[in-house]
């Protein structure tokens, strides 16, 4: 009866804690749901912060450097006579004759300080937007700060490009400028080596050419014949000849480049007429103010996107056209140094062999030198 | 009479007026002759120029290598500007 008693005793009370375990499960286990999720949205955030502010981090990094690079100019010679052209001004107008433009080729300060001051109002504007994503405590907001990221990197991105493919074009200018001085190099030591002709006619000095090997030797008594490397006979016609096909080439390189400049200049209009076009603020504003436009992906919805990537399409273009230009001054190098090591007494063959660019160019036999 | 004088001044008048034609075109002639002799080539004309010396070629040179070092590699960062969204961190957008 004892026994019963007490059996009947322990199953009430396993009852009861039975009971008060689900009566403390069904009081606390919403608040553990809860809890749970909580975390999961902690670190969501935290995750998304973090991605946020090194995406961030990554576009300032790469338009900092684009912003370095135009702040350095390139030296243009004789500066009087330069073609330039400006945003407002698309169009290029150069004499053209034979021998290619007449006049060396810049970029207008005027285009290359708004490329550079677009680049700079992004950067303000990102780095506005980082320290927003800073500052944010909920995720809702973060969510709102990350859309906005999203939203505007083709247009942040196009600036940077539009930076990229001006210094780009820039630095062709360089490259063309010094190809037209060291043409005009050669041009004026063939001039030399006429005059040394000339001095042997006259009868103020001697060649000797042994027709069999096709050599020929200059004594120095003629002027200016001491300078030169007379290995053929034929050595004035051969370099007149390379120097018509190094014009050509010239003329090419920098037609390229007039042709890119132009469209760049053309670009450049388009994109800040763009940038106008949103919202009632002003061009530069808009980018500045980037952060704070709410609706950037609806504004850009309609035309907006695609003038976009047509604006990236034709940057494209751009940067190829500089590619092929940049390998014919590759070309072009190897046979000016060659031509003047053919013609120069000692050559030039210690600075050709220390001329980076022609590491990769292998045989110059292309040349005919 | 007065007829036969004044036939006579008009053939002075005519006569004059063709020397005077036939004295300009040998002019004329003459000064085209000088231009159109051997002029020297525009090569040729650059002896009057400063020629660049070995040095100065030289230099050239090696800016050009330079420069064109500068402009490979800003035209490679345009392109890596212009393939930036393969690089892009992903928001889960």
């Amino acid at each position: 009866m004892r026994m019963t008693f007490a059996f009947m005793m322990n199953k009430k009370i396993s009852a009861l804690a039975f009971i008060l375990l689900s009566l403390l499960m069904a009081a606390y286990g919403p608040m553990a749901v809860t809890n749970a999720q909580s975390a999961a949205e902690v670190a969501k955030f935290k995750e998304l912060k973090e991605k946020t502010l090194k995406e961030i981090d990554r576009r300032l990094e790469r338009y900092k450097k684009t912003i370095e690079s135009l702040e350095i100019s390139v030296k243009i010679s004789n500066a009087e006579s330069t073609i330039q052209i400006s945003t407002d001004q698309a169009e290029l107008s150069a004499v053209k004759d034979k021998e290619g433009f007449q006049g060396r080729i810049k970029v207008a300060d005027s285009l290359k300080d708004k490329v550079k001051s677009y680049a700079q109002k992004v950067v303000e504007q990102l780095q506005s937007l980082k320290q927003q994503v800073l500052e944010t405590e909920t995720l809702e907001g973060l969510q709102e700060l990350v859309n906005k990221v999203e939203d505007q990197y083709l247009l942040t991105q196009l600036t940077d490009i539009q930076g990229a493919v001006t210094k780009a074009v820039e630095s062709l200018t360089a490259v063309v400028d010094k190809i037209e001085t060291v043409f005009g190099n050669l041009k004026s030591q063939i001039a030399k080596m006429k005059e040394c002709a000339r001095g042997i006619k006259n009868g103020e000095s001697q060649m000797n050419i042994d027709v069999s090997k096709g050599n020929a030797n200059v004594n120095a008594s003629a002027p200016g014949c001491n300078d030169f490397n007379w290995n053929s006979a034929d050595l004035i016609a051969r370099a007149e000849s390379q120097m018509s096909n190094f014009a050509t080439m010239a003329s090419t390189i920098k037609t390229i480049l007039a042709s890119s400049l132009a469209l760049l200049a053309t670009l450049v209009t388009s994109f800040s007429g763009l940038l106008g076009g949103l919202g009632s603020l002003g061009s530069l504003g808009n980018l500045a103010n980037l952060a704070n436009i709410a609706n950037l992906g609806d504004l850009l919805g309609g035309g907006g996107l695609g003038n976009l990537s047509g604006l990236m399409s034709s940057f494209s273009a751009i940067t190829s056209q500089l590619g092929i230009a940049n390998n014919m001054s590759i070309n072009a190098l190897g046979g000016l140094g060659s031509l003047g090591g053919l013609i120069n007494v000692g050559g030039l063959s210690g600075v050709l062999g220390s001329l980076t660019s022609l590491s990769g160019l292998g045989n110059l036999g292309g040349f005919g030198l | 009479m007065d007829r036969r004088e004044s036939k006579k001044t008009l053939w002075i008048i005519a006569g004059v007026i063709v020397g005077a034609i036939a004295i300009f075109g040998v002019l004329l002639a003459i000064i085209l002759g000088v231009i159109g002799t051997d002029q020297p080539s525009s090569t040729e004309s650059n002896i009057d120029q400063p020629v660049a010396s070995k040095e100065e070629l030289s230099n050239n040179l090696v800016e050009l290598d330079q420069n064109i070092q500068r402009s490979v590699n800003h035209q490679k960062a345009a392109e890596a500007a212009l393939k930036d969204d393969s690089k892009r961190i992903d928001l889960g957008n």
